[in-house]
């Protein structure tokens, strides 16, 4: 992927949120006692664990980043992102597979739809029935202490144990499919992605009435075009557009006047297609 | 920018970012300096991972502390690969066991006690004084019987052995005041402090827990005397460190000990709530302070059941393997005994309630989730009988195999086959928990509902009546009394369905059992006049049902059972009240001289005539002496007697009176005695003899350690006729 100026800026971005939240997937990822992680923190009794404090502006950042910029936590903000997007820099595996993959990223991709129906099913089997999946909870006071996940596993419920493999196999996976996670399982990208279709900013083109480029994005992360539930709003084909026709903008505005009322906008009469 | 300056700056905030996680690390792992490895009980994490920093830097080291369940951390030292060198956590079997493996180099010391203590709002609103205040009407109460053991079984187990010991019924009025069920128990002391309840029952650490304000909480101590009920059960109230044989680090790790037990400890602990063990107070708690096993009751429950299965006294021994999943559930003998009553159903010829049985085995089991019983603590440390227990799918599989083998219309779900009377009453069977106290009302609901899935409705009676009367005032006696009219009517007695169900409509107005009564009622035939041939032609005398004490409890639902027709229960609820079952009491004469009504009506007259003659003789001062001597008269001068009464009443009217046992405890005495008065009387139905008999052989060596063992020739003797 090409570095742009709006690569650094997400980077800062997702660095600065992965700090704040760092401690939290190790914690809520690995050991966490509630069988889908992330979810009932507020009545979880892991107080080591920074949920309790996080989860409450974390649903509310990708809410209000959902409402007003679709899928955009995900490409600027979600650690699990960042730390794919660094996955995803590392080998050179992904780029032999990805020439062939198109076709098979197209299969894939509606996959994230009955992940997310499991994971609402899990989450009521799971965390809201009487007898939660893993009823204990290993405290440490150090997101580091490894001891602590392997405990966790040694005392838990075999499905502890896939919950690892399932995190594991993600971060595997992303090496070789760029955010593979994203793309095909996250439960979370799929709901968010679902606002690309409704916030109220969206990356479109600067008219409606210019063509549609019929290539994807050449870098886009996640192998798709703006505007799909797909999309994780990066930015990275608004600067790299070679017309220069896209823009984030407010999604239910009319097209702007062009210059004399009549004619293509600036980048259209420069005649790229 | 060029292209290739922005790729160096990303790959520098990237490489910036793992150069901080990657210090952060460094700085928690301290390479090169000795770790020590701490493990202790999730109830202790706050004081102990403050003594570890204190630690630390005492002695320049690093402690890599973490906490978990102390059953399952010893479980993982003892039988896993889990290798500490510093174990911490509140007294239990497993502590044992690592002793008896030869795991501890030192301990287990006692180094705190943390005792039970009762919080209130700043001001104590509802004015608590004591355990019996959460039980008054209008307290509002917050507790957490989901949570673990500690936080959830131990305050009801206390509130359960209080009720049975100094305030019967509080167990039940404790839970009817419950309006805040937290599920973990951690959040209790914020609950309170919101002022959601107004007491809750909590460790006396707990208090310490971070975020909470001291001064917006009020603690009321208990009375010793009520947690030494706790005794029984596991010892949740001390505190205890062990140093770990093969420790990693020996030196370190004694020193951790010894200071946890010294001036250091005693600084860190009192200020996280507990009671140090170099303090004064602890000396109260001493009782508390040492490391046992109780002997568990399931294992000699199911060992009775089985026996009962061998004897061939079927129906109890169906309920009791029902009893062992309700009673005394969840165990890990669940899928067993669904099993085994599944085929003695079958055996008994009634494939489709065996079918039910092995149905909700398959639906039930295995149970997931982690449970202190599955560990293999308790198998090094069983003192039960040997039991052939096999892992639960081994039980599901064996079901599904016996389904197969039932005729494809058994072994089906029933279709509608139930009368519109009854489905009018049906209700959905509490499944109980860890958290329920022993015994009460959720319990016995359960297993009266289970009774009668089976078609066993004599014996759901029972149960329903306990929830009743023994269990009053259970916030299911609704659903019970509504039951019971529904029993009543399957065993053939329509009048007696109609008294209960106009008693539920008329005691519980404005719930569903009661709409649900009425709907019966409208749908109720004719009543049948009940048989006149076993009636005693001496009326028993009316009973107020009245529950301040075990035995007016007892009384109450003696009398229950008679007036729903099972005398013979109603014979063993008095041989239970004079032998001491229901503790001490002033209704000895009398429950002698009901005996004999209800020995009468159970078909056996001269068992009768016999109670009043041992009344008259050993109350003689007593009116109901008096009422006796009138009774034996009554009865001989009856004219309507059949020969075969006649001859019983004389027979037992003469000769010499039998020697009665004495009243006597404990427990294994009280069951053999009131047995061998089964024997003397000459009344063998149902097995209650035998089963009586083989308790006392059996299920009352789990009384905590006062079981005597000169009670099993003269049981096994009595068994022995029994049979
Ligand atoms: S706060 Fe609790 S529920 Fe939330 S992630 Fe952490 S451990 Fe899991
Ligand atoms: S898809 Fe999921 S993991 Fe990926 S960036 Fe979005 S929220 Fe994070
Ligand atoms: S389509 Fe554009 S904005 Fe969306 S993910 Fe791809 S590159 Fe990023």
């Amino acid at each position: 992927m090409t570095v742009k100026r709006i690569t650094i800026y997400r980077r800062l971005s997702q660095a600065a949120f992965f700090g704040v939240t760092a401690a939290w997937l190790t914690i809520g990822s690995l050991r966490c006692p509630f069988g889908v992680p992330f979810v009932s923190c507020q009545s979880c009794p892991s107080t080591d664990c920074p949920g309790r404090s996080l989860q409450l502006p974390f649903i509310g950042l990708a809410a209000l980043s959902g409402a007003l910029f679709g899928r955009a936590f995900c490409g600027w903000a979600c650690p699990v992102g960042f730390i794919m997007d660094v996955a995803g820099k590392l080998p050179k595996l992904r780029a032999t597979i990805s020439a062939r993959f198109t076709a098979i990223d197209r299969w894939l991709k509606p996959l994230k739809w009955p992940a997310l129906a499991a994971a609402i099913y899990l989450v009521f089997a799971l965390n809201f029935t009487e007898a939660r999946a893993f009823p204990y909870v290993v405290r440490t006071s150090s997101a580091f202490n490894i001891g602590a996940v392997r405990l966790a596993q040694a005392l838990g419920d075999p499905a502890q144990t896939v919950r690892l493999g399932v995190v594991i196999g993600a971060l595997a996976a992303g090496l070789i499919v760029s955010r593979a996670w994203c793309r095909y399982l996250c439960p979370l990208g799929a709901v968010l992605g679902l606002l690309n279709k409704c916030s109220l900013f969206a990356i479109r083109r600067d008219r409606e009435d210019l063509p549609r480029c019929e290539t994807l994005p050449r870098d886009c992360i996640m192998h798709t075009r703006p505007g799909t539930t797909d999309c994780v709003m990066c930015g990275e084909c608004v600067e790299g557009c070679p017309r220069g026709i896209l823009r984030l903008r407010a999604r239910y505005a009319a097209d702007p006047p062009t210059d004399d009322g009549n004619e293509a906008p600036r980048a259209a009469r420069r005649g790229a297609s | 920018m060029s292209r290739r300056a922005l790729s160096w700056i990303d790959a520098g905030i990237i490489l910036a970012t793992a150069a901080v996680t990657g210090a952060l690390y460094v700085s928690y792992a301290r390479p090169g300096t000795p770790t020590l490895v701490v493990w202790s009980c999730g109830g202790n994490y706050h004081s102990l991972d403050a003594f570890s920093r204190r630690f630390e830097r005492a002695h320049d080291c690093r402690v890599r502390y973490t906490a978990a369940p102390v059953q399952y951390l010893l479980e993982e030292v003892a039988f896993g690969g889990g290798k500490p060198d510093v174990l911490v956590g509140r007294a239990g079997p497993g502590w044992q066991a690592l002793r008896k493996l030869g795991k501890l180099a030192e301990g287990p010391d006692f180094f705190a006690a943390d005792p039970y203590v009762i919080i209130t709002p700043a001001g104590n609103p509802a004015g608590i004084t004591g355990l019996r205040d959460l039980g008054e009407p209008g307290v509002r109460v917050a507790f957490s019987p989901r949570a673990m053991r500690p936080k959830g079984k131990c305050p009801a187990h206390l509130m359960a052995m209080v009720a049975s010991r100094f305030f019967p019924g509080l167990d039940e009025r404790w839970e009817n005041n419950a309006v805040v069920a937290d599920d973990c128990g951690r959040g209790l002391p914020s609950a309170i402090m919101r002022g959601e309840a107004d007491a809750a029952i909590v460790a006396r650490s707990m208090l310490a827990y971070p975020g909470l304000d001291p001064d917006a909480l009020e603690v009321v101590p208990i009375a010793v005397e009520h947690l030494d009920a706790m005794k029984v059960c596991r010892a949740t109230i001390g505190q205890c460190v062990g140093v770990l044989s093969g420790a990693a680090q020996p030196e370190l790790a004694r020193r951790y000990r010894a200071e946890m037990l010294g001036e250091p400890g005693r600084e860190v602990f009192e200020q996280f709530g507990y009671i140090h063990i170099s303090s004064p107070e602890v000396h109260l708690y001493d009782a508390f302070l040492q490391v046992f096993t109780p002997t568990r009751s399931p294992p000699w429950q199911v060992h009775l059941a089985d026996r009962l299965a061998e004897e061939g006294l079927v129906r109890e021994a169906v309920r009791r393997y029902l009893k062992v999943i309700h009673t005394f559930g969840p165990n890990e003998f669940e899928a067993l005994c669904r099993y085994r009553a599944g085929e003695l159903l079958a055996a008994q010829g009634r494939p489709a309630a065996a079918a039910q049985q092995w149905r909700r085995l398959i639906r039930d089991y295995p149970r997931r989730g982690p449970n202190e019983w599955g560990s293999p603590v308790f198998a090094l440390l069983s003192t039960g009988p040997d039991l052939d227990l096999q892992p639960d799918e081994e039980y599901v599989r064996l079901a599904r195999q016996a389904l197969r083998r039932l005729p494809p219309a058994d072994r089906r779900r029933r279709g509608a086959a139930e009368e519109p009377v009854i489905a009018a009453t049906r209700i959905s069977a509490p499944r109980v928990i860890d958290g329920d106290p022993p015994k009460n009302g959720t319990r016995e609901l359960a297993l009266a509902e289970d009774l009668f899935s089976v078609g066993e409705y004599d014996y759901a009676t029972r149960d329903y009546l306990k929830v009743l009367h023994l269990c009053y005032p259970s916030r299911h006696r609704p659903e019970a009394s509504l039951r019971l009219g529904a029993c009543a009517h399957l065993r053939g007695r329509p009048d007696l369905a109609r008294r209960q169900w106009e008693w539920t409509v008329e005691q519980f107005p404005g719930t569903d059992a009661a709409r649900r009564a009425a709907a019966a009622l409208k749908l109720l035939g004719a009543d049948e006049p009940r048989r006149a041939e076993t009636r005693c032609p001496v009326a028993m005398p009316p009973w107020t049902p009245a529950y301040d004490t075990w035995a007016e409890r007892g009384m109450s639902y003696g009398m229950a059972l008679y007036e729903h027709d099972l005398p013979l229960f109603a014979f063993k609820e008095m041989m239970k009240l004079l032998h001491g079952v229901y503790r001490r009491h002033r209704f000895g004469p009398q429950a002698r001289y009901r005996a004999g009504i209800a020995a009468w009506e159970a078909g056996h007259p001269g068992a009768g005539v016999l109670q009043w003659r041992i009344c008259a003789h050993r109350h003689a001062e007593s009116p109901w002496g008096e009422r006796s001597r009138r009774a034996i008269e009554a009865v001989m001068r009856s004219p309507d007697l059949t020969e075969a009464q006649r001859a019983q009443v004389e027979a037992a009217a003469a000769g010499p009176l039998p020697a009665i046992p004495a009243r006597d405890s404990p427990g294994c005495w009280q069951r053999c005695s009131l047995a061998q008065e089964f024997l003397i009387a000459g009344i063998l139905d149902e097995g209650q003899a035998a089963m009586e008999f083989l308790k006392a052989l059996t299920v009352t060596r789990a009384s905590g350690g006062k079981y005597d063992d000169s009670v099993v020739p003269v049981a096994e003797e009595g068994l022995r006729r029994a049979l």
